[in-house]
């Protein structure tokens, strides 16, 4: 009897607290089918006119597509130039491997907003012609990508020491070259990590506000940093929270397939 | 190494290492120089060596009481993390893989879903005619509104949220990797579940705990959104603090100077906690 009470108790302790850590996505949601304008609770109406506004606002859409442009070239650049990075620190050894993978590492011990300090001083001193890399696309883009590659270069890391190595000697002993055994059993073997790195990296610089706000200039002007300057100077808007609704039920479907199909939270 | 397994290497390595060296390291070596550099006017300054910036940084109780806050809530938030991460992630660590997975996930959204989503859902809660301030008034725990918004408290709330996944996360993973027979021979031998959790499965976990404390402690630190919104830009924080001196004033001396002092706290920090980790865990593995 004793032992049952506990157990409920802790269900429900634990039900709490995870109630409050999905509060706000469940709270978001919830209010962009609010009817009135203001963020009353309880909520006054059902109504689906933000979600149609959005659809009628070319600015919104213009700034998750921005949004969705970079993240989508920094995630393939991050693949691009991590996997390999990965690779060779992880099945080549070699004196100083150890230092190089602390250094890609790193980005993750240094606040992103310290390194966003260096960037926009650093930024604005590379010049192309006449234009500085400072709010450029380029700029931008370098930026993000350098955001993902510590996530990258760890999760392919993982990935490749959950994979049986001796398959790759199999297959040299049978006189497969490192090329054809890279592309023929390594990469096949790795692709979910692979796979998953890119969706995480994606979302990592899709969601990026700090980097972005300080380097992005005017030009460029993701979701996230749209949003979060409109909420500094006009309050929160029902459309922007309609927008956010639908950005944070697409992540968290994209989580939970993720989840169920490569099993995901074992990189994370 | 033959000869040709070390081009290899150095083709596989090439791309990432020169990304590093442009986007990562020069900008931090910049970042080190304009410290010493002096401020001319919005986003220009002359190079040279002075160590006036440090000097204004370190003599001013304003500058300093922003490194004192910061480091307070910190401090305060990571605590209430590390309370609330604690019974979730025993529970999570010890379900069936496909249940675990999926509360996991559900655990790690704040950290996926991006800090601007979850500050947005918490601003809504937190303004006057939101969420906490109806469920207060009709339970009659308050007779008028409070704000919340604008307040230290509103800013632990919301961070409390956005980091707990980096605590929860590692918790999940020592805690799972605890033998469940070791508890079932301490429990076999009398000893109740009281006694099995503080001798067996808390010690076992201290070291997911740590490094949980020591990623949620540095990443309050640099909280950015957080306290901007929830703070209603009434609260400077060190993140705050360097966005306004950074991008608005430009003052890049000084702000450079203001990082370089934080992260050499930050440093320090960390080599006490290591120093102090290892010292833990002897003393956990072989009783010195």
């Amino acid at each position: 009897m004793k032992g049952k009470i506990l157990r409920f108790l802790s269900l429900a302790v634990s039900g709490l607290i995870l109630l409050y850590i999905l509060l706000p996505i469940l709270i978001l949601i919830a209010n962009s089918f609010n009817s009135s304008r203001f963020f009353e609770f309880p909520p006054t109406g059902f109504s689906l006119k933000w979600y149609q506004r959005f659809f009628q606002n070319k600015e919104y859409q213009n700034s998750l597509f921005v949004s969705i442009r970079i993240a989508s070239i920094a995630a393939l650049v991050g693949v691009l130039v991590g996997v390999p990075a990965a690779y060779a620190i992880k099945r080549y050894k070699f004196k100083g491997s150890n230092f190089l993978q602390a250094v890609f590492l790193s980005p993750l011990m240094i606040p992103s907003i310290v390194g966003a300090l260096g960037l926009i001083q650093f930024l604005s001193m590379v010049r192309i012609g006449k234009m500085t890399l400072l709010g450029s696309l380029p700029g931008l883009i370098l930026a993000h990508t350098v955001i993902i590659l510590p996530y990258v270069i760890r999760m392919v890391i993982t990935s490749l020491s959950y994979m049986d190595e001796d398959l790759e000697a199999a297959a040299q002993s049978l006189g497969a070259k490192p090329v054809r055994t890279f592309f023929e059993i390594t990469l096949p073997l790795i692709s979910p990590g692979i796979i998953m790195s890119a969706v995480f990296g994606f979302m990592v610089s899709f969601t990026d506000v700090v980097v972005t706000s300080f380097i992005g200039g005017a030009k460029f002007v993701t979701y996230p940093v749209r949003m979060y300057s409109e909420i500094r100077t006009e309050g929160l808007d029902p459309l922007a929270v309609a927008v956010s609704s639908v950005v944070v039920i697409s992540i968290v479907i994209i989580s939970l397939i993720c989840e169920k199909t490569m099993q995901w939270s074992r990189f994370i | 190494m033959e000869r040709k397994s070390k081009k290899n290497l150095v083709l596989l390595l090439a791309p990432a290492t020169i990304i590093y060296l442009i986007v990562f390291i020069s900008p931090f070596i910049l970042l080190l120089a304009q410290s010493f550099w002096t401020f001319q006017s919005s986003y220009v300054s002359t190079p040279g060596f002075s160590l006036e910036n440090y000097k204004n940084v370190l003599s001013d109780p304003y500058y300093l009481g922003i490194y004192w806050r910061t480091a307070r809530l910190s401090f305060v938030s990571t605590l209430i993390t590390l309370i609330l991460a604690y019974p979730l992630a025993r529970l999570i660590s010890r379900l069936p893989s496909g249940k675990k997975g999926f509360l996991t996930t559900l655990v790690a959204l704040p950290m996926i879903g991006g800090a601007m989503i979850q500050t947005m859902g918490w601003m809504s809660v937190m303004m006057p005619y939101g969420a906490i301030n109806g469920i207060l008034l009709s339970l009659n725990i308050i007779d008028s509104k409070i704000p919340i918004l604008g307040t230290e408290a509103g800013i632990l709330i919301g961070l409390v949220q956005s980091f707990f996944p980096l605590m929860a996360l590692p918790l999940i993973t020592s805690l799972g990797a605890i033998d469940v027979t070791l508890e079932d021979a301490a429990k076999s031998l009398g000893a109740t579940p009281m006694k099995t959790f503080f001798t067996i499965v808390l010690p076992l976990s201290i070291p997911g705990a740590i490094s949980g404390v020591l990623l949620v402690f540095m990443a309050n630190l640099t909280m950015y959104v957080t306290p901007s919104i929830l703070g209603a830009n009434k609260i400077q924080t060190f993140g705050t603090f360097v966005y306004q001196q950074a991008v608005p004033v430009g003052n890049w001396p000084f702000t450079s100077a203001y990082a370089i002092l934080f992260l050499l706290m930050m440093g320090a920090l960390a080599f006490v906690s290591s120093w102090l980790t290892k010292k833990i865990q002897r003393q956990i593995y072989l009783g010195e």
